[in-house]
């Protein structure tokens, strides 16, 4: 009896500790994530869907950017990579109906200009009989990456979980990567940034790509920030049509967030296809074909 | 010079371009890339890369031509060799500005040094042409000052020979490498730079020397005319070499059936290709081979002038080659040829340039006794 009631106080002070020392951490965390401060708010009201399927109406005032949520990997360690981790993209081209919502979603994250696009939709056409399709189009963070070579001062690298990331810290601005590059996979920051004041003070992390400084080059990361924390690239998440699936080749799995797959077994079945593979560059975006495309082809809005 | 009136006209002309080039680079450092580049992705390289290649293959080749006397013993040559070094001396200066205002990020060059990637060509190019630097330096200083031994003279100048070469065809190379760009890749392009930049060298040898002889001495002094003449075959040679070069070319892209090599078709139907290759090749060229043309002071200084400026639209005409037709199909459906024109700010650094050149050829001209073969004396 008395070894339960000591057990239960034990009990009781850890989870009092705990909750001391979490709230005591948790809540610095959380309230400088959302920046509460005096800001008073507008009248600008936006409606939200919760994840629990409810409408609310949320002050534009509050919301604030996924960025500040991240906690990147900088200096050294946003050179390694991810331990035992080979990152890898598969992009279902039958799905994709230039929704946009993926450039978007990465331009917000990645705090570019409405007309810099890391994640780019173009519109293929094989042949003139045939009919076209959308191709979303990130970077293909390639095994044998020419841009990695021409770098001069190895401000573009591959780490070992098969990212390739540019250091703006060290890039020089020469763009001869973008030259280099056989898929146009890379911007150049020629204007001031976006939302310059946003992002003051956050430390910048090639896993992150920001703050984003002008002069420098910048492509899509595939978001190693966002894989450190167990979750999604921006574009996976955001994508409506679940075009994009995101995942790692050791562990043979990928998924866009509804569907999860074994890739080898995807690959397989859905004739997936690298673009451009004579050039050599072994890229780790895998497209599947663009089967029941609708004749005719239908424009979008934005297309 | 009705001296000193027209030198204070010229240098003053020369200084209206200098403070253009010098408000577009501080457009350029205080507002960034926007204020100055024609800002696109599909074309990232334009008229400042163009520039860079221009002088820096202008260098080369000037003083390529100096080792005809340092190192292969033409002694003829001999009065050429300190205008010619200087030359590539400053040519060299004017082709660093071009590239340092092209970089986005200028002030992170010491990563150059700290971080270098030795698979990169442009790192190789940048390191053989800032020891060229070194190099024509002493030598230069060497032939100024008439000091250092035989056997010192004659290292530098052929470790001068191999640097020239090694960095021309790497800076080919820059180009050559990119597998992506047919319109670049390849082994072609370095050899081609290796004649084209000998060209351009002895077109700016010609031109400098000849204006500053017509107002020294109205025209070349008589017992530089054979050495004159001699160049003259050289420069006619190579002259038809590069014309060979750059017509095969021209039939190679269009024989290919690669998409790729649709720039090419495009090119050949633009006014300023037309002038490359008439203006600034084959009219030279019909100049340098017919002997009564050739020998005479006028038919020498029209043709350098034709060369020069033709090989300044080449140099733009190569850059773009490889990039104004997409190798992504990107924003709009399908493939097509993109035209670009360099905004007035980015002429005005290139210009800017061009004035550093000719400024530093006016004081060198009028300090540095140019004409000097004083230094061989003791050779």
């Amino acid at each position: 009896m008395g070894n339960k009631s000591k057990k239960s106080r034990r009990k009781f002070l850890k989870y009092t500790f705990g909750a001391g020392l979490g709230s005591l951490i948790g809540l610095p965390l959380i309230t400088n994530s959302f920046n509460y401060d005096d800001k008073s708010l507008s009248s600008d009201k936006i409606k939200l869907l919760t994840t629990d399927g409810k409408v609310i109406e949320v002050d534009k005032a509050e919301l604030k950017s996924m960025a500040s949520y991240a906690h990147p990997a900088v200096d050294k360690a946003a050179r390694k990579g991810i331990p035992n981790r080979k990152f890898v993209m598969v992009i279902d081209l039958a799905r994709c109906k230039n929704a946009r919502v993926c450039i978007e979603s990465c331009q917000y994250a990645h705090q570019l200009r409405p007309e810099q696009e890391f994640m780019k939709v173009v519109k293929m056409q094989d042949a003139e009989e045939t009919a076209p399709y959308w191709m979303p189009k990130p970077c293909f963070h390639c095994d044998n990456a020419t841009c990695v070579d021409v770098c001069p001062v190895y401000a573009t690298y591959k780490r070992d979980d098969g990212l390739v990331l540019v250091d703006s810290d060290r890039c020089i601005g020469c763009k001869y990567c973008m030259v280099a590059c056989p898929y146009e996979a890379r911007v150049f920051h020629w204007k001031e940034p976006f939302r310059k004041e946003e992002f003051k003070g956050i430390k910048y992390s090639p896993e992150t790509s920001v703050p984003v400084k002008q002069g420098t080059v910048g492509k899509c990361d595939f978001c190693p920030d966002l894989a450190r924390n167990d979750k999604l690239p921006y574009c996976v998440t955001a994508c409506p049509e679940g075009v994009i699936y995101f995942g790692d080749f050791n562990e043979d799995t990928v998924t866009n967030g509804y569907e999860t797959h074994r890739l080898s077994e995807l690959l397989e079945q859905k004739s997936a296809y690298r673009y451009l593979p004579h050039y050599g560059t072994e890229p780790n975006v895998y497209y599947l074909p663009p089967v029941d495309r609708i004749y005719p082809f239908e424009e979008t809005k934005n297309s | 010079m009705n001296n000193k009136k027209t030198y204070v006209v010229w240098l003053g002309f020369l200084g209206i371009f200098l403070a253009l080039g010098v408000y577009a680079a501080f457009r350029l450092y205080t507002q960034g890339s926007d204020a100055v580049f024609h800002a696109d992705d599909t074309i990232p390289w334009t008229l400042l890369i163009a520039s860079y290649v221009f002088f820096v293959l202008t260098s080369t080749g000037a003083t390529i031509v100096a080792s005809l006397s340092l190192v292969f013993g033409f002694n003829r040559y001999d009065p050429i060799v300190k205008r010619s070094i200087f030359i590539g001396l400053i040519s060299l200066v004017a082709g660093f500005i071009s590239m340092g205002m092209e970089l986005g990020n200028p002030l992170n060059m010491f990563y150059y040094f700290l971080s270098p990637n030795f698979k990169s060509p442009i790192w190789w190019m940048g390191s053989f042409y800032m020891c060229l630097l070194v190099v024509l330096s002493v030598k230069f200083w060497q032939i100024h000052k008439g000091k250092g031994s035989f056997k010192s003279k004659k290292i530098l100048s052929i470790s001068a020979l191999i640097l020239e070469v090694a960095a021309l065809t790497t800076l080919g190379s820059v180009f050559g490498f990119i597998e992506a760009r047919p319109t670049y890749f390849g082994e072609f392009i370095q050899v081609y730079f290796l004649f084209s930049s000998i060209i351009a060298g002895i077109s700016a040898i010609f031109f400098f020397s000849l204006i500053v002889y017509k107002i020294r001495y109205n025209g070349i002094p008589k017992n530089l005319n054979e050495m004159y003449d001699g160049l003259s075959k050289i420069f006619g040679a190579f002259i038809g070499i590069t014309l060979l070069f750059s017509i095969w070319r021209i039939l190679i892209g269009l024989y290919a059936n690669r998409p790729e090599f649709d720039a090419l078709n495009y090119i050949i139907e633009t006014w300023h290709y037309r002038i490359e290759i008439f203006m600034g090749l084959m009219v030279p060229f019909a100049i340098m081979i017919i002997p009564n043309f050739r020998k005479t002071f006028s038919g020498k200084l029209i043709a350098s002038v034709l060369v020069f400026l033709g090989l300044s639209i080449e140099r733009m005409n190569m850059v773009m080659l490889g990039q104004i037709r997409p190798i992504f199909p990107e924003s709009t459906e399908g493939f097509h040829i993109i035209t670009y024109f360099p905004t007035f700010w980015e002429w005005a650094i290139a210009v800017f340039s061009l004035t550093i050149l000719f400024f530093l050829y006016t004081l060198g001209e009028k300090y540095l006794d140019l004409d000097t073969t004083d230094f061989l004396t003791n050779e």
